[in-house]
């Protein structure tokens, strides 16, 4: 976890220092927004006579946890387009129609004592692998731009989203346009009181080791790094470099697939029509933090997620608004990415991207 | 046609123009800077932040010269949304150009600035996290044609549906189509954009900077997302609300790929991409369901996209046949 | 106008002595040729010349006023214009357009086209061209977008026009209407320095002549009267004793690989390849002898399978390549050494293991099912570490981080593991130092004597008269000249890669005769 990683710890670093330069100058303290910021995410140990050692504000730290689960999915979900050299942007589309997959199985499926769950991954899985397919061989066969066809084809798998819900796979009884519920029995229970932390907190170390275990074991994940690498030495060597490029988007869209099963089944058990778009993009950003390196993902994620709640502790007990750490990512992602701005010595070459 | 249809086909064609104008005009700004061989995928931040400082510039504006004319006030917001977005697509050149950062990512990056920033500005000095309709802030005026009471027809088009007239900046993303043209065919600084965008070792080599052609049609693109952002703020609805641009400065992008980087085909992909957003309007869930008819426009670029590949395939092929027959019969008249 | 280049040296940052005190003098109204072969010093004066390149030492005085060069700005301004190799035209922009570029005729803040076209049909009429100023430049001949390149230095006030190689795409009439430009131009004063490599440019086009042989200026002189024989022993030089083995006669022996009339057309341009044909049996290694850019890569380039050639025909041990998949060649048995290695041998990034692995990963005992076996990935390739003395950490190394020749060394290592039928090997040794290249080289002759066919492109003609048993040269996408290594001596190949000698008739295959000094033609 040094090179590449140092960068990002450095961009963090420097990003939080133009925040808290913010802070200064907009609130009357600063120094306790910052504080907030930066541990309020943080459970708190607390003794007490009658009940001893407890942990407050586990619920916060649990909302956290959870969208560390998403964001390792989704960063790792985009970064196999990025290994492969492609701007593949798709992770929403993906993200979108594969939890809808999910309940739907779940919904239909009789009651299987626990398959429906893995039939219900199953088919999550399916949809973001061909969601994540479409583009790829829209670039491999048309050299299509990557960016412009993810973009679009992300349009029209929430259109087709809320379409569906409101046209037919939606629950009368409630109040408001919302699927049916996911049935208990395909949902995982809650594993850590107060929280809604489930056993899919395995996600992240075997998605981890999955997606690490892909990119350095099979012969699919040496032709995406060769492909990404140098793409005129893998066509000069005979290497598949269409099938790569197609390959590392549907894989990347099946990672995003079990971010939407994460979210139907473990998080939200019922999906609303106007659910809103933009978790894609935080998984890009994930990504670009943990520079493309799985081992890097989860801890990126992490520190996002944890910023992101931070930032809320923030807003509740300072002056400081939580949109404050919607500026600090962005200016992670330009410094992360701002080659010129970190001497030569003191960071290693970029891995990729 | 009688009076009745003509009128309300006037209804429509100004609905359309409403719907395409802040597309048309972020996509413009995102032609200029593609031809110079910068693409900007931060055209949705960039009309973000020019509808936010608009409507900020505009109330204080209102406040601070109460005697001033309404529409100065509203300039003045305007003024201060354009050099907002201005600056953000000249602070996206500076890491490209100068610190080596990689474009696309950096247009992300200013993108989600510009999106944290917008709300994070508008809690700090408005208090509301949603929108600034507390806020009294200012449109900018309608532009009635004079002189059109003898053709009701012409004037039910030209005036838009109330006689008010349509919005200044649907007007100017109209005049931005052939004044875009005439930058990039007539002008010398069009000229140089094109050179830098076809080969820029090649301009370099005649002599031209290339950064500093490259910030120009960055802040370029600035100005014309900028109005495309201010109409959403100040035109189209008169308030700022958190991510108001929903998605426009993508598809304006796409209009731009879909129509093949030209400024007469970028303006009708833009007018598909209103068409389509006003049929969905029109239609509610009668006969066709909106989600559908939102799904055309990416849609059709799709098999744009695919289109023009075999397009530019077959023309390689036909060369290529054409080039040996050449060959064959200079051959065979050398060997005879 | 005078130029004196006094003295200028220039070694760059890897240690190559470019140009070793190179003193010239260009006079007004003449054409000056500089010849040499590759890595000659050629194209480093040019870049001092046009201020792309500092000279460490020396001058540049111009009409008797030393000048220095920060840019190609200063240069221009001085007088001093540039032709390059690859026209840096924009094709999408018209010729008159293309002409003003950077100085280009406004009103008001518009461009005044209908002044650019004036000034360019002007310029177009006064140099004898005939072209449709309003014509695309994309849409022109090879030939015409020189002569508007030309026009270009000439609008911008350049009385000094260097231009590099500039029959490298042009057809032979193409050339000659270019020859006669040129000698109109030095008519009204101006002087031409034409870089070339090229027999026919000297005796057809050139007053003066200079050779630079490498970085320093070994003859010059009045161009009427040169020899051939004089020219190419001036650029050639002496050949060290090369490491000789025994040479292999093949003839008779059936063809592994087989070329028959292979054309590659380029539009608008000279053929890339002119109905080329070559054999190279098993158990021999034909050289390919040519100054680079005459057909060389893109020879390279088709047998490998990233290009489709136009017309003829591809065999390898009586199987037709056309229509395969680069893996499929391989999987045929041809290997590919490439020019480039930094670019297309290896991924810099990915570990000397992982790029050793490049062309077998797919198969037992490499991976199964799709699963790679990285330890045995890891063990083999310390192994080939160990065999070829690839100087590196270990095998976890990323291979960008090594020397060139170590870079080589693996991607050799891989080649020849691979054991092909057929090895084509393109500057297998460029920059790489001597102790290395004469391991690689010893490599390549145990292929041969394995049974290999070894086709190699060298623009060394040491190595080639070293290593070769045949050699053909490549000159203009044509095969002009078929030789036994062991009968003909650098000079004679000197005259027929500077196409001053041309055996019409030579092909190299097996069954085509030699070329005898009796049945070659001169280039007239």
């Amino acid at each position: 976890m040094n090179g590449p990683m140092t960068r990002a710890l450095l961009a963090v670093g420097l990003a939080l220092a133009v925040a808290f330069a913010l802070m200064c100058a907009i609130s009357a303290e600063p120094v306790q927004a910052l504080r907030q910021l930066l541990t309020g995410a943080l459970p708190e140990p607390h003794w007490s006579a009658d009940t001893g050692w407890t942990l407050r504000r586990l619920t916060r730290f649990g909302a956290v946890i959870e969208k560390t689960i998403t964001l390792t999915l989704l960063g790792l979900a985009v970064m196999f387009g990025f290994r492969a050299r492609q701007f593949s942007i798709g992770a929403d589309g993906q993200f979108f129609l594969s939890a809808l997959a999910a309940v739907a199985v779940s919904v239909w499926l009789p009651p299987l004592g626990g398959l429906e769950l893995l039939l219900a991954g199953a088919a999550a899985v399916a949809v973001g692998f061909v969601w994540g397919l479409l583009p790829g061989l829209l670039k491999a066969e048309f050299d299509a731009n990557e960016i412009v066809t993810t973009l679009m084809l992300n349009v029209v798998a929430v259109q087709a989203f809320r379409y569906i819900v409101t046209h037919g796979f939606n629950d009368p009884a409630a109040g408001f346009l919302v699927t049916p519920t996911v049935p208990a029995g395909a949902t995982l229970a809650a594993i850590v009181p107060r929280t809604q932390i489930s056993a899919f907190v395995l996600a992240v170390p075997l998605a981890t080791l999955a997606a690490a275990w892909l990119l350095r074991r099979t012969t699919l994940g040496y032709e995406i790094r060769v492909v990404g690498d140098a793409p005129a030495f893998a066509r000069q060597a005979g290497l598949p470099v269409k099938r790569a490029v197609a390959l590392s988007m549907a894989l990347g869209g099946a990672f995003a697939g079990l971010a939407g099963l994460h979210a139907s089944n473990a998080l939200l058990h019922r999906l609303p029509a106007d659910l809103q778009p933009g978790i894609g993009f935080e998984g890009l950003v994930v990504a670009l933090l943990a520079r493309n390196q799985p081992a890097a993902v989860p801890v990126a994620a992490l520190l996002y997620a944890f910023l992101e709640a931070g930032a809320q502790a923030m807003e509740r007990s300072t002056d400081v608004s939580r949109e404050m750490v919607l500026v600090i990512q962005a200016l992670i992602v330009l410094f992360v990415v701002a080659e010129r701005l970190w001497p030569a010595g003191w960071v290693r070459r970029k891995a990729a991207i | 046609m009688n009076l009745d249809t003509a009128l309300w086909t006037a209804a429509l064609f100004a609905a359309l123009l409403r719907a395409t104008a802040p597309v048309l005009l972020a996509a413009l700004g995102g032609l200029v800077s593609e031809r110079a061989g910068v693409v900007n995928v931060a055209l949705e931040g960039l009309m973000l932040i020019a509808a936010f400082f608009g409507v900020m510039g505009s109330a204080w504006a209102a406040a601070a010269w109460p005697g001033v004319p309404v529409v100065w006030q509203a300039a003045a917001g305007a003024g201060l949304g354009l050099l907002a977005a201005v600056a953000l697509a000249l602070l996206l050149g500076f890491f490209h150009l100068e610190l080596g950062a990689d474009l696309i990512v950096t247009g992300i990056g200013i993108n989600m600035l510009a999106a944290g920033l917008s709300v994070f500005l508008m809690v700090l000095w408005t208090g509301d996290k949603g929108s600034t309709a507390h806020l009294a802030s200012l449109a900018l005026p309608s532009l009635p044609l004079p002189g059109l009471d003898g053709w009701p027809l012409l004037a039910a088009f030209a005036n838009g549906d109330s006689g008010r007239g349509h919005h200044v900046l649907v007007w100017l993303a109209l005049l931005a189509v052939p004044a875009v043209y005439g930058l990039l065919q007539r002008t010398r600084l069009g000229l140089r954009l094109r050179a830098v965008g076809e080969d820029a070792e090649a301009a370099a080599a005649a002599g031209l900077s290339v950064k500093r052609l490259q910030y120009t049609a960055l802040a370029c693109s600035g100005l014309l997302a900028g109005l495309g952002g201010l109409y959403l703020s100040m035109g189209y609805l008169v308030l700022f609300q958190a991510d108001m641009t929903a998605g426009r400065g993508f598809l304006a992008l796409a209009a731009v790929f879909l129509g093949a980087r030209r400024p007469l085909g970028t303006a009708a992909a833009a007018l598909l991409f209103g068409a389509a957003a006003v049929l969905a309007a029109q239609l509610g869930a009668r006969a066709l369901p909106s989600q559908l008819v939102y799904m055309l426009p990416p849609l059709v670029t799709l098999l744009a996209l695919v289109a023009f590949k075999l397009q530019a395939r077959a023309r390689r092929r036909r060369r290529a046949a054409a080039a040996l027959a050449a060959w064959r019969t200079t051959s065979t008249t050398n060997s005879a | 106008m005078h130029v004196d280049i006094q003295s200028l040296s220039k070694r760059y940052a890897n240690g190559v002595l470019a140009c070793d005190a190179v003193s010239l003098q260009l006079q007004p109204g003449e054409v000056h040729a500089i010849l040499g072969e590759n890595g000659a010093g050629k194209s480093s004066l040019m870049k001092m010349l046009y201020g792309l390149v500092e000279p460490d030492s020396g001058s540049i005085v111009v009409q008797g006023q030393p000048r220095r060069f920060d840019s190609p700005l200063d240069a221009m301004a001085a007088g001093i214009g540039l032709v390059p190799q690859h026209l840096q035209l924009l094709p999408s922009l018209t010729v008159a357009e293309n002409l003003v570029l950077g100085a280009e005729p406004v009103r008001g803040p518009l461009f005044d086209a209908r002044r650019a076209r004036a000034a360019a049909s002007q310029a177009a009429a006064a140099h004898g061209l005939a072209i449709d100023v309003d014509a695309a430049v994309g849409t022109l001949s090879a030939g015409q977008q020189q002569r508007v390149a030309i026009l270009k230095a000439l609008h911008r006030g350049a009385r000094l026009l260097l231009l590099d190689e500039p029959t490298a795409l042009l057809a032979p009439a193409e050339a000659e209407a270019l020859f006669e430009h040129l000698r109109t131009l030095v008519a009204g004063g101006a002087s031409v320095v034409l870089i070339s490599h090229k027999m026919a440019e000297v005796q057809q086009a050139a007053d003066r002549y200079t050779v630079l042989r490498a970085g320093r200026v070994v003859g010059g002189g009045r161009a009427a009267g040169l020899s051939a024989e004089h020219l190419a022993t001036l650029m050639m030089g002496r050949p060290l004793a090369p490491l000789r083995s025994t040479r292999v006669d093949a003839r008779g022996r059936p063809p592994l690989l087989a070329v028959r009339e292979l054309t590659l057309l380029r539009p608008g341009a000279r053929p890339d390849l002119a109905a080329l044909s070559l054999d190279v049996a098993g158990g021999e290694i034909l050289g390919i002898a040519g100054v680079e850019g005459n057909g060389q890569q893109p020879l390279a380039e088709v047998l490998g399978g990233l290009r489709e050639a136009s017309s003829g025909s591809l065999q390898l041990a009586g199987r037709t390549l056309a229509g395969l998949s680069v893996r499929q060649r391989r999987q045929a048995g041809l290997g590919s050494v490439s020019e480039d290695r930094l670019h297309d041998g290896i991924a810099p990034a990915l570990s000397v293991a992982e790029n050793a692995v490049a062309l077998d990963y797919n198969r037992p005992p490499q991976s199964r099912r799709g699963v790679l076996d990285v330890a045995h990935i890891a063990r083999r390739a310390r192994d080939w570490v160990a065999r070829y003395g690839v100087v590196c950490r270990d095998e976890r190394q990323a291979t960008g981080a090594l020397s060139g020749g170590n870079m080589q060394k693996v991607v050799l290592a891989r080649e020849l593991e691979a054991a092909p039928r057929c090895l084509v090997a393109s500057q297998p040794t460029r920059g790489v130092d001597i102790g290395a290249a004469r391991a690689l080289r010893a490599e390549l002759l145990a292929l041969r004597d394995r049974g290999a066919a070894v086709l190699l492109f060298s623009a060394d003609l040491d190595e080639l008269l070293a290593l070769a048993d045949r050699i053909a040269v490549l000159f203009e996408g044509r095969i002009v000249g078929h030789f036994a290594a062991d009968s003909v001596a650098p000079r004679m190949l000197g005259r027929y890669m500077t196409g001053s000698l041309q055996d019409r008739l030579a092909q190299a295959r097996l069954d085509a005769p030699f070329t005898a000094p009796f049945t070659a033609m001169e280039a007239p």
